[in-house]
């Protein structure tokens, strides 16, 4: 209106200046005749940035099972879940979105135990009860609890019968138990109902595989064992018939108690070459010869029974190497004999007879798994110090 | 006589006292015991359809007693069977008799599943049969199939100890029409991969046997050889487990072996049955139609298996015709593909007059 406009009043930049400080002034001695007081409301200067982890609306990680919780949040936590306010229906929903949510965020543990309180609310939903379950059990199984997962699922099924989710992660669990046979049969009864699954078809061709292959390694194992028996029969039967003794079975019977863990070689290098009988019926035995004059021995890991003594020093001297001290080199220098322990005797042995004539010989004793034969030079003092060499029978 | 007849159908309608139902029914049953008495039966349509709804009858004794009588009558001939089937469809409508039966089969509740699987297999045993049956199931449901093999395969399917293991001939039977092997071949649901594991069955000889024949026929197919040996179906070791036996092979032969076949023991049992051993035999000889088929059964150990066969068949407890069925196998195995010559045996042209030297040798 034109008036208001006359009235108006034309301030100057002076005047304006001053009527800003004066406003300034007024709110100045306003708020000091305010009281004062301490704010002391907030957090502690010194302790700010750990109040505002902990507090619900700023954390910046969720807490922990067993962690101190805020008490606004344990506030909110208990209107969320407050039993007055929900039913148990609407209570076992909630505990399963958190569920859902830890699943997400891979803390299975935490998970299974929101599950575990919703199905605890015995709510009246079954649907929501097998979801819980299956929900469990997809938890139970990324912790690797199998057998749980398999409970789970199957409960779940109880209450859902077409629950496809449930049975697949049972057929996985079956295997991953490998429990091949077990996964087979549960797998086609599953397919009976649903024969359309595509997870349940590649689930079944990966269960049979699998146990096809179980099966056929377990009859390969059985074969190569009963072959073994077989075999070790027939080197028994051809030891029989060489008359070959064994100190072991000195009051027994070959052929009742010869066994493989006295056939074994007693020392490693042998370890794995024990007496074998080949495709032509020739014995092998592994061997030690011993110099008693050196303390030194060589080991033949399997020397054919129709060599003569004469042949194997032959042979072993001439197969030296040049960084090993030549023991002996001329066999006709040498005597061999062996030990019979029983008796506490040293037999000398013919050098031209074969391993399996004297092996034969009345004073034969095989003991640890091995022949042992001791060379030393005829005639010589180290051969004089060997024969003295006091010597007590084996009981 | 056919008046006589005409005086029984009052007593054997549903509603009629259980008594007179029963002593009506045991009369008829007594005349399907010989040719004649059927003759007599199957002319009177009116009575057939009676029959037929007595299989729904509540009454157990009354119903087997239908189903048995239903059985005899299918059992005469081809003909019969028609004649049967005639009367008693029409229109598809609930009181025909494949509509009842199939019901009854698929009944978990029913007590006497396996005589109407009886009734069944009889009315499919010829292929102008397994055709015109095989139509008629598939346009009562199409998803018939999937039913009867769900049910087939599973394990205590009825609650009242019928086996349903007659269903396995029915499969086989069947499967003489080309439509129904059709079916088996483009089914989704893996029907043949289900069923193969029981050509292993040790209880029931009906359900091997019956399996065993629905692959016999299926593999004069030779369209449908490269699914059958494919990793999806796999089916030579289901052929070629049966006829192993107890013989050992050394490692080389072994691993050729499929895994089912390889270091099998001095335990495992021959098939007894020497219809079932031809039967597998002869599906061998037709998967040895084409050139993949014979190089790969050469490849599988096929002729060490059928070797050990062959002196098995030659033994006292041998069989002549499985014997013959093993050499005809062995022949063609034997030979080199340079001999043989042709990819597809089955496409090779005979001659006219071969044809007609052929077919009187037959007569």
């Amino acid at each position: 209106m034109e008036n208001n406009s006359e009235i108006k009043k034309n301030y100057t930049e002076e005047e304006r200046l001053a009527l800003a400080s004066k406003l300034d002034a007024d709110l100045d001695s306003f708020i000091s005749s305010l009281e004062k007081k301490r704010y002391t409301e907030g957090w502690a200067e010194d302790k700010w940035e750990e109040e505002m982890e902990k507090h619900p609306f700023f954390m910046k990680k969720a807490p922990e099972p067993g962690d101190d919780v805020h008490p606004m949040l344990e506030g909110l936590q208990q209107l969320k879940f407050d039993p007055e306010d929900n039913t148990p229906d609407e209570l076992a929903e909630k505990y399963k979105e958190d569920g859902n949510y830890w699943m997400k965020h891979k803390k299975y543990r935490i998970a299974v135990m929101n599950y575990t309180e919703g199905i605890q609310q015995n709510g009246e939903n079954q649907e929501l009860l097998a979801n819980l379950l299956n929900n469990r059990s997809a938890a139970q199984y990324f912790l690797k609890n199998f057998r749980s997962s398999i409970t789970d699922a199957r409960l779940a099924i109880q209450k859902k019968l077409d629950y496809s989710k449930a049975k697949v992660r049972i057929v996985r669990c079956l295997l991953e138990l490998k429990k091949f046979k077990e996964a087979c049969d549960e797998v086609q009864e599953f397919l009976a109902d649903d024969p359309t699954n595509k997870e349940l078809i590649d689930l079944q061709k990966s269960a049979i595989e699998k146990k096809t292959e179980r099966m056929r390694d377990e009859r390969k194992n059985q074969m190569l064992e009963k072959k073994k028996r077989q075999d070790f029969q027939a080197l028994v039967q051809v030891l029989v018939n060489r008359r070959v003794k064994f100190e072991e079975i000195r009051k027994g019977n070959i052929l009742s108690d010869l066994t493989a863990e006295i056939i074994k070689p007693k020392v490693e290098p042998l370890e794995y070459f024990p007496i074998t009988l080949d495709k032509q019926g020739i014995v092998h035995y592994p061997a030690i010869f011993a110099y008693p004059e050196y303390q030194l021995t060589d080991l033949q890991q399997q020397i054919s029974e129709k060599i003569t003594i004469q042949e194997c020093l032959e042979d072993m001297f001439a197969a030296t190497d040049d960084d090993s001290p030549q023991k002996y080199s001329n066999p006709d220098e040498l005597n061999v004999y062996y030990e019979n322990r029983l008796a506490a005797k040293l037999i000398k042995v013919n050098k031209q007879n074969t391993i399996q004539s004297i092996v034969s010989e009345k004073d034969f004793w095989i003991y640890n798994g091995y022949l042992t034969f001791y060379v030393i030079p005829n005639e010589s003092k180290a051969e004089k110090e060997f024969l003295n060499q006091p010597r007590k029978p084996l009981l | 006589m056919e008046k006589q007849l005409e005086e029984f159908i009052p007593f054997l309608e549903n509603e009629s006292r259980l008594e007179l139902k029963s002593v009506a029914l045991s009369h008829i049953l007594s005349l399907t015991g010989n040719h004649d008495g059927v003759e007599v039966l199957i002319s009177n349509e009116k009575l057939l359809r009676t029959l037929v709804k007595l299989i729904k009858d509540p009454n157990y004794v009354v119903s087997k007693d239908a189903c048995f009588t239903l059985i005899n009558i299918s059992a005469d001939s081809e003909s019969v069977c028609d004649a049967l089937l005639k009367s008693s469809s029409t229109n598809y409508d609930e009181s025909g008799l494949v509509q009842i039966l199939l019901r009854n089969i698929l009944d978990p509740e029913s007590k006497v599943t396996d005589p109407v699987l009886s009734i069944f297999s009889n009315i499919t045993r010829s292929e102008m049969l397994a055709t015109k049956i095989t139509q008629h199931i598939l346009e009562i449901d199409e998803n018939i199939l999937d039913r009867l093999v769900a049910a087939f395969t599973k394990i205590n399917y009825n609650r009242h100890k019928q086996t349903l293991n007659y269903l396995a001939a029915i499969f086989s039977n069947l499967s003489q029409a080309s439509m129904f092997r059709n079916l088996i071949a483009k089914s989704e649901s893996r029907l043949l991969q289900r069923l193969l594991p029981f050509t292993n069955h040790e209880t029931s000889l009906i359900r091997r046997g019956g399996i065993v024949g629905l692959v016999k026929n299926i593999c004069f197919d030779s369209s449908l050889h490269e699914w059958l040996f494919s990793g999806d179906v796999d089916v030579l070791p289901f052929i070629l487990l049966p006829l192993s036996g107890p013989e050992e092979f050394d490692d080389e032969t072994n691993e050729k072996f499929p895994i089912e076949l390889q270091y099998l023991d001095s335990e495992k049992k021959r098939e007894v049955d020497p219809d079932i051993r031809t039967m597998l035999l002869e599906s061998l000889a037709q998967l040895c139609a084409t050139k993949n088929g014979r190089n790969y059964l050469r490849e599988k150990g096929t002729y060490e298996i059928l070797r050990e066969l062959h002196k098995f068949e030659c033994s006292a407890e041998g069989d002549k015709r499985c014997l013959r069925t093993c050499e005809d196998v062995v022949d063609i195995l034997i030979k080199t593909e340079d001999e043989i010559g042709h990819d597809n045996l089955k496409q090779v042209e005979i001659p006219q007059d071969m044809i007609e030297k052929i077919e009187k040798l037959i007569e």
